[in-house]
C-alpha cells in the first residue's frame, strides 16, 4: 500500500476564454494588428502564470466573433501548446456580441459538473456597440451567460479599443463594479491591458474559493497618444 | 471480558498545512484545529476559515470556532453515556457552541473595531460576524459513544476494524462546491448535522475529520474518503499511532500545495488499533502541535 494518504491529486483546471471582436471597425487604425500582437505578447505571460501556479492547469479557449460567432481555440489547450495564428477581421462585419455570449454559455454548459474546476476566467475585448442582426440581443446573451452556473461565477474581464466601444454593455458584462473597465486607445496600451488582464484574472479564478480576494493588482496607467480615439 | 469493564482508550492526532495559493497570495493559515483527551474521553474541533474577501477576519473566526467547540464538548462529554439521550446532548452542546462564538466575535470586535474609513471594513459595520465567517466540525468520544456535529463543509468519516468507512452525518443541502453554510450565518443552527454512534453496535477503529482542502483535488473525487479510511486503519495496524502521528503533517503537505487550500485533519483512533505494530513505545502524554490562539487574537 502506498505511504500517501487519500489517493492521487490532480490539479484543477482553469479555463482561459478569450473573447475577441473581429468586426470591420476593428480594419480601422490597425486594431486587429494591435489584437494579434497583443495576444502574442501575452502568452509568454501566461505561460508564466501557469508555471506560478501549479494547482491549477490552465487551459486556454479564444472566440471571435462578427456577424457570427467562431471558435479559433475550440478545444481547451495548454498555454504551451497554443501556436497563435493571427486573426482577420471580417469586412464589414457587425458586433455580434450576443450572439458570441451564447455560444459561450453553451461551451460553459459543458464543463465538469462535479466542481472540480475553478471558476473561468474571461476577457472580452470589443470596439464597437453590440448589433443583433442574428435574432440574438446584447442582454438575451449576457443573461444566458449569467444564468450558467459557471458564467456566473466566472472571473469576467473585459477591454474596450477606441472610442467607440460600448463601455457601458462591457460594464454589464464585467458586473462587479469594484472590477476596472478599461480603454486602449494605442496599440501599447491595448498589449499592457490584456496582459495585466490575463494575469489578474488568472490570478483571482485560481484562488480555492470564488471571490477569495477580488482584483488586487491596480491596472497600468494609459501610455502613448490616444490615436484611436481621435481616429473614431 | 466485558466492555464495562475495559473502557476504549482513545488517542487524538491532528496537524494543518497552509495552501500554496495562501502562500502566493500572503494570506494566513485560516484553518485551524484544536484537540483534548485524557484517554477514555476526547474532544476535537476542525474549522475552515472562508476565503473570501468579505470574510477578512476568518482566520480568527476559525480559531475562535475550535475553541468554542473543545470547550462546549469537554462540559458535556463527561455525560455521553446514553445513546438516546446523546442527540440531544449534542443538539444543545452545538447552540452554546454558535452563542460561545458569536460572543468570543463580538468581545474580539470590541477590541479591534472595524475601520471605518477603510471600504472593505466600513462595510462590516452592518454585518459584524461576516468577516469572521467559518465552518465547523467537532467530535467528542466518551467511552464507546462517539458524538459528531457539522456546521458547512469539510468531511467526518468513521472507519471499521475491517477498514470500511462510512460517513455519518447528513448531507447539507446548501453545499455545491463553491458555498459552504457558515458560523456567521443568521441561523447557523438550521445548517447544523450531527450523529451519535454507539461504538458498541457500530464497529469504530477510527474517526477522522478534514477541512475540505483535503478532499478537492483528488483524482477519485467520488471515493478518496473510502480510501483514506482503508489507509489509516492498516497504517494503525501494521505502523502504529506514532508512526501516524509522524506522517500526518506530510499527508496534508501535498494536498495543501497541489489543491491549494489550507489542509487539516484531526484523527481519533481506538488507541489498542496500534497495538500490534512494532513501532516505537508510545507516548501518551504527549500532545498535538495545534495552533494557538495567541498567535491570532492579538491581529486586528
Amino acid at each position: 500500500m502506498s505511504d500517501r494518504l487519500g489517493g492521487a491529486l490532480a490539479r484543477k483546471p482553469l479555463h482561459f476564454i478569450f473573447v475577441l471582436d473581429v468586426s470591420g471597425s476593428m480594419m480601422r487604425g490597425g486594431r486587429i494588428q494591435a489584437l494579434n500582437n497583443a495576444i502574442s505578447e501575452v502568452l509568454p505571460h501566461l505561460k508564466d502564470e501557469a508555471r506560478a501556479n501549479p494547482h491549477a492547469e490552465m487551459l486556454i479557449r479564444v472566440l471571435a466573433f462578427a456577424n457570427e460567432p467562431r471558435w479559433v481555440i475550440e478545444e481547451p489547450t495548454p498555454v504551451d501548446q497554443i501556436h497563435w495564428e493571427r486573426l482577420e477581421a471580417v469586412p464589414r462585419g457587425f458586433t455580434e456580441l450576443g450572439s458570441a455570449l451564447l455560444t459561450l454559455t453553451d461551451a460553459l454548459a459543458h464543463l465538469d459538473e462535479s466542481s472540480s474546476a475553478y471558476p473561468p476566467a474571461i476577457i472580452l475585448v470589443s470596439d464597437g456597440r453590440p448589433t443583433q442582426s442574428s435574432g440574438t440581443t446584447f442582454a438575451e446573451g449576457l443573461q444566458a451567460l449569467l444564468n450558467n452556473r459557471w458564467g456566473a461565477t466566472a472571473v469576467r474581464l473585459a477591454l474596450g479599443v477606441g472610442r467607440d466601444a460600448d463601455m457601458h454593455s462591457l460594464r454589464r458584462f464585467i458586473g462587479d463594479e469594484d472590477v476596472p473597465l478599461l480603454r486602449a486607445d494605442n496599440p501599447e496600451q491595448l498589449v499592457e491591458y490584456i496582459v495585466w488582464a490575463s494575469k489578474a484574472a488568472s490570478k483571482v479564478a485560481s484562488r480555492p474559493v470564488v471571490g477569495g480576494g477580488g482584483l488586487t493588482a491596480a491596472p497600468p496607467s494609459p501610455i502613448g497618444d490616444p490615436i484611436w480615439s481621435t481616429l473614431g | 471480558m466485558s466492555l464495562e469493564q475495559h473502557p476504549r482508550v482513545w488517542t487524538v492526532l491532528s496537524a494543518s498545512r497552509i495552501g500554496s495559493v495562501h502562500v502566493r497570495d500572503d494570506l494566513p493559515l485560516q484553518d485551524a484545529v484544536l484537540t483534548w483527551s485524557d484517554g477514555s474521553q476526547a474532544v476535537a474541533a476542525v474549522a475552515d476559515g472562508h476565503g473570501h474577501k468579505a470574510h477578512f477576519r476568518s482566520d480568527i473566526g476559525s480559531g475562535l470556532a475550535v475553541v468554542s467547540a473543545v470547550e462546549e464538548l469537554r462540559r458535556v462529554v463527561g455525560t455521553l453515556s446514553d445513546p438516546e439521550e446523546a442527540g440531544d446532548t449534542v443538539t444543545t452542546a452545538a447552540a452554546a457552541i454558535v452563542d460561545s462564538w458569536v460572543t468570543k466575535v463580538r468581545h474580539h470586535i470590541e477590541a479591534n473595531p472595524y475601520d471605518v474609513h477603510d471600504e472593505r471594513e466600513a462595510a462590516a459595520v452592518h454585518d459584524p460576524l461576516r468577516p469572521y465567517g467559518t465552518t465547523l466540525l467537532a467530535a467528542a468520544v466518551s467511552g464507546d459513544l462517539l458524538v459528531v456535529l457539522q456546521i458547512g463543509d469539510g468531511d467526518a468519516v468513521l472507519v471499521s476494524d475491517q477498514g470500511e468507512a462510512m460517513r455519518p452525518l447528513p448531507e447539507d443541502p446548501d453545499l455545491d462546491g463553491l458555498h459552504t453554510s457558515s458560523l456567521c450565518e443568521p441561523q447557523p443552527l438550521r445548517a447544523l448535522r450531527t450523529a451519535v454512534i454507539d461504538t458498541r453496535v457500530e464497529d469504530v477503529a477510527l474517526a477522522f475529520l478534514c477541512t475540505d482542502g483535503f478532499g478537492t483535488s483528488r483524482v477519485d473525487a467520488e471515493g478518496w474518503w473510502r480510501q483514506t479510511g482503508e489507509q489509516l486503519v492498516e497504517f494503525g495496524r501494521n505502523r502504529g499511532l506514532e508512526w501516524m502521528r509522524e506522517q500526518l503533517p506530510q499527508w496534508l503537505e501535498e494536498p495543501a500545495q497541489i489543491g491549494g487550500d489550507d489542509t487539516s485533519m484531526v484523527i481519533i483512533a481506538r488507541s489498542d488499533l496500534g497495538a500490534g505494530a512494532h513501532e516505537r513505545p508510545f507516548d501518551p502524554d504527549r500532545t498535538d502541535e495545534v495552533p494557538t490562539l495567541a498567535d491570532t487574537l492579538d491581529r486586528p
